[in-house]
């Protein structure tokens, strides 16, 4: 069996970029969280939001649990500034500065307020000196003694198009107040910025900055109040990310804590050829693919390559589809439409809770039942793996029994009873099970946590959930970074890095080669040093898709698709579900819930759009229908749709027209940012925009232009 | 007596829908006996989150207003129902019978809020009843109120008197208060929907470099009297709110260091960001 091979999708610049940086192989290169939600609202004066829209993004996991977080910022009044070319939902919940960069130009604004503080001196130059390396080549480049160009905010007016005034005001404020940065969703990274073309610079210079101003001295870190809440962290749940059963302890974070509590026999797949995700559907048409791999065991362990097909395996004649829709979350997803058509994938299997997207292109539908239908366990929030300790988003731990509310409706069965019952028919169906049950398991899981020496197996399916009780305040974990500040050995509750990672002694240092924040990575250096997408230094660079570069010249708008704020993924979106009642969701127009799209009123008006219009977005990838929402919110030039509609619904031909059901990833890129990486940059791309007449169904003209380019 | 009464604080509203979809999970599908009938699976929004957008970039804000039964002690719908099918209970509440209320539509016709509505295939007037039925089994709060992260809905049950004490206190507002219907809920901080601001941004250049001025007086005339003051942020933003829409000519005087530095005028109708005003222009 081949494995699907995914991307860091929610993480790429940090995965990439920041984590040559600082290490943080572990956490997908994002910073460590402990201790935050303490120290901002006790030490910090303000907290900068970049690219970071926690009131939507919720944590991914989170609910609303760190919106009082924020409030009490609020009320604390610690100074907010954000930086998004959305007029988000946290600049309108929290107030303060708003900053609107132009899409994917973020890395310049970032390199400018660091020429600001070079200039006038505002960094922390005890900090530079003895916690990082390499800093005077970054700022040869950002002073432009190495390449001649000053990146001083008058520089990147061009490219951003924020004032040079706001950037000389935000670089000073900052520099005269101990500081928060949230970057991305979780304010650590995860989201954002980090997924369009610049993502990889964007985070490099996330760290750069805040390492210019001391992180991890008190009220200098990264967070949003997202994370970092004081929790039980002695106490033992497995996150969802370490698997639970068939020992796959290569491809979960099993091995990190649950294997050890919990044995089970390997009846994981060993197969090691793999497919970059992004490029399945050339893997499967063209019959080869390249990329890089996702491995966070060390920082080096990205740069492996993988090729498929790989020698001595066998080519993919059939895919095993579970869960989700790639036709909705890929970028340029027409692709994959075509590849589900297409002669070489012989046989598809889709086993799924909902007929939505790629299900209904499937020889075999296997109808999964939902969560309701079935018994499970598990913590909220708790993620483990790449986002260890995951629960710290919420105010408290909760672990609940999943009871079993209704009988799988329909002909639908739990994913268990699909999986036994293939293995039955392989002759592996005790070996799969282990002679337990769907409930044993669930038992086995409880048995291998802390909740035994709490509650009662039986008094914990009566009650249904267990509140982990609060630590004591000696044993809460210490404020992250700040190790790392103070010169100590490492005392964060995260067992990453791994012990031969530390280059001078174990928790000594950063994971990095020096084992300090290194502005000249000595990773890239290794590895790539001449590299001109990704340099041993942070730079900016305009991406090849942009405002009037050469072959967009007919799609001048920059469409940004961030994660949804009302459905997760495909999850709750279509189904009939109440979302379609929430106009900021879905609007009603003649009978159809159509997907929002948001345009700024000058915009909407040179094409004679009105609110509630229905418009056809376009470019030479795909063309998609929503209905517009004219609003102030958006920066002129950009317009927002949320990336992963739960409908896919062609008005013609599957992968060859216009689709109403609001997949915006048909018109993105399935570019790398970068050449030696597998690294989507599919959050932003140039669209044009038209009213659309509900009668249209085939685009002549466009099915040239797409044939033409062939992006 | 004490009687419910909800207070909706406008600030804190920040569009989440919890409370839209709280109560459509509780009546979607659901009939509550001597109290209701099935909600419509959609295009009822009992409770309805209006929006209102101020200014433009960068110094603009935006408000929601969850609109719901107001529950007026003196409720037009009452007055347009027949057979006594709506009432007001004890504690407050209006309540629309669910069996006497079958074709009256004029019930739901009579709401001035678009607060009641009509179930076409029950042939029923339906509203946001404030979860009596859950509240009569000892529940501390509705739904909506209990799903609400943010505090922008409160719910509180107290005598008419000690209503009038929170009021005066917290500033509350009724929705309309010309239609003098009399409501239950209350807003708070209702400026943000009803009223206007006037921002800008202050920038000096001296020797070709253009800076934000920071703590600049800015005041807001009309007729020689001072109507509105603010001091520039380190941006050199300013913004003075309460204005009341399509109020016509303002001067607005910049000072600096004590001296006037620029003085220019503005026409309101709705709320307006002048944009970057150049004080060595």
């Amino acid at each position: 069996m081949t494995e699907v091979h995914h991307n860091p999708d929610s993480w790429e610049g940090w995965y990439w970029g920041a984590t040559h940086h600082w290490g943080g192989s572990m956490r997908v290169g994002q910073s460590e969280t402990y201790g935050t939600v303490e120290d901002c609202l006790k030490e910090a004066e303000m907290v900068v939001f970049w690219s970071s829209n926690p009131e939507s993004n919720s944590g991914a996991y989170g609910a609303l649990e760190g919106t009082i977080r924020r409030q009490w910022l609020k009320e604390a009044g610690i100074k907010l500034v954000h930086i998004d070319p959305y007029y988000n939902d946290s600049i309108q919940l929290l107030g303060g500065k708003w900053i609107a960069p132009r899409p994917t130009s973020s890395p310049a604004l970032a390199i400018a307020i660091a020429y600001v503080w070079m200039t006038e001196g505002t960094y922390d130059k005890k900090y530079i000196e003895t916690r990082t390396h390499g800093f005077e080549k970054w700022r040869d480049y950002v002073l432009g003694v190495s390449d001649g160009i000053p990146k001083s905010p008058e520089w990147q007016e061009s490219e951003t198009g924020v004032p040079a005034s706001d950037v000389r005001a935000l670089a000073r404020e900052w520099a005269s107040k101990k500081t928060y940065l949230g970057a991305g969703a979780w304010g650590n990274g995860h989201g954002g910025a980090c997924r369009n073309a610049t993502g990889i610079q964007w985070a490099r210079t996330m760290v750069c900055l805040i390492a210019m101003q001391g992180l991890g001295k008190p009220g200098v870190n990264m967070g949003n109040l997202q994370w970092g809440t004081p929790l039980d962290f002695n106490f033992y749940f497995p996150g969802y990310a370490e698997g639970g059963m068939s020992g796959d302890y290569s491809h979960t974070a099993m091995g990190v804590t649950l294997y050890q509590r919990m044995p089970q026999l390997p009846s994981i797949n060993t197969n090691t050829q793999v497919i970059p995700r992004m490029q399945l559907p050339e893997a499967i048409i063209d019959g080869k693919a390249e990329g890089y791999v996702w491995n966070g065991s060390s920082i080096e362990a990205q740069f492996q390559k993988i090729t498929y097909p790989k020698p001595g395996f066998s080519p993919v004649h059939m895919l095993w589809k579970y869960g989700g829709s790639l036709i909705a979350s890929m970028p340029n997803s027409s692709r994959y439409i075509n590849m589900f058509r297409h002669p070489n994938l012989e046989f598809l299997v889709s086993q799924n809770i909902w007929l939505q997207g790629d299900t209904e292109f499937a020889d075999i539908i296997l109808p999964a039942c939902t969560n309701f239908e079935r018994y499970d366990i598990s913590e909220w929030a708790g993620l483990g793996g790449y986002a260890h300790h995951g629960e710290q988003q919420l105010n408290h731990r909760v672990i609940t029994f999943q009871h079993k509310c209704i009988e799988p409706l329909g002909e639908s069965k739990s994913d268990f009873w699909i999986f036994q019952k293939i293995c039955e028919r392989l002759g592996l169906a005790a070996y799969f099970t282990e002679g337990v049950g769907e409930l044993g398991w669930v038992k086995r899981q409880f048995d291998g946590s802390d909740l035994p020496k709490h509650i009662s197996w039986k008094e914990f399916i009566r009650k249904g959930y267990f509140v982990v009780p609060t630590e004591k305040e000696e044993q809460r974990a210490p404020l992250s970074w700040n190790w790392f500040y103070e010169g100590r050995k490492k005392d964060v509750p995260e067992p990453m890095p791994l012990p031969s990672d530390y280059s001078e002694e174990y928790l000594k240092g950063l994971q990095t080669q020096s084992g300090k924040i290194e502005f000249d990575c000595e990773s890239l250096k290794r590895f790539d040093p001449l590299s001109e997408d990704r340099p041993p230094i942070a730079k900016y660079q305009r991406p090849a898709e942009s405002p009037n570069a050469k072959g967009y010249e007919d799609f001048p708008l920059q469409l940004i698709s961030p994660h949804p704020r009302f459905s997760f993924h495909t999850q709750m979106d279509g189904k009939d579900s109440f979302l379609n009642d929430i106009p900021d969701h879905r609007v009603l127009v003649d009978g159809y819930y159509y997907w929002v799209l948001r345009i700024h009123p000058e915009d909407a008006k040179t094409r004679g759009i009105r609110e509630n219009d229905l418009v056809r977005l376009y470019n030479a990838r795909g063309s998609v229908v929503c209905a517009a929402k004219v609003t102030h919110r958006m920066l002129r030039g950009v317009v927002h749709s949320y990336g992963s509609s739960g409908v896919y619904d062609p008005v013609g031909e599957p992968g060859k027209s216009t689709d109403r059901g609001g997949c915006v990833n048909l018109l993105s890129s399935s570019k790398s940012q970068i050449g030696k990486a597998h690294s989507m940059g599919a959050s932003c791309c140039q669209i044009e925009v038209e009213r659309w007449n509900a009668g249209e169904v085939t685009m002549p003209a466009e099915e040239e232009k797409r044939k033409a380019v062939a992006a | 007596m004490k009687k419910w009464n909800l207070i909706v604080d406008v600030v804190k509203c920040t569009n989440c829908n919890l409370c839209t979809l709280a109560n459509q999970d509780e009546h979607v599908d659901n009939t509550f006996e001597g109290y209701s009938a099935p909600m419509p699976r959609h295009g009822h929004r009992w409770i309805d989150i209006r929006s209102n957008e101020r200014g433009s970039g960068p110094v603009m804000d935006v408000a929601y207003l969850p609109v719901m039964c107001q529950h007026c002690d003196d409720a037009p719908c009452m007055k347009a129902a027949k057979n006594g099918a709506v009432t007001k209970r004890d504690d407050g509440i209006v309540h629309i019978d669910p069996v006497k209320a079958k074709g009256q539509k004029a019930i739901a016709d009579a709401c001035p809020y678009g607060a009641v509505r009509w179930n076409e295939e029950l042939q029923l007037p339906q509203h946001w009843f404030f979860d009596a039925h859950l509240l009569d089994r000892g529940w501390k709060e509705p739904r909506c109120v209990t799903v609400c992260a943010t505090g922008a809905l409160k719910s509180v049950k107290v005598t008419d008197e000690e209503m009038a004490a929170i009021k005066s206190r917290e500033g509350l507002r009724e929705l309309q208060p010309e239609l003098a219907t009399k409501p239950r809920v209350h807003y708070k901080n209702l400026d943000r929907y009803t009223h206007e601001f006037v921002g800008g941004t202050v920038v000096n250049t001296v020797n070709g470099v253009t800076d934000c001025v920071a703590d600049a007086k800015v005041r807001l005339e009309r007729s020689g009297a001072v109507v509105g003051e603010a001091v520039t942020d380190a941006y050199g933003e300013f913004k003075i709110d309460g204005l009341k829409p399509d109020s016509g000519r303002y001067g607005i005087v910049i000072e600096v260091a004590g001296r006037v530095a620029k003085r220019l005028d503005v026409d309101l109708k709705k709320s307006v960001y002048v944009g970057r005003v150049e004080l060595a222009a």
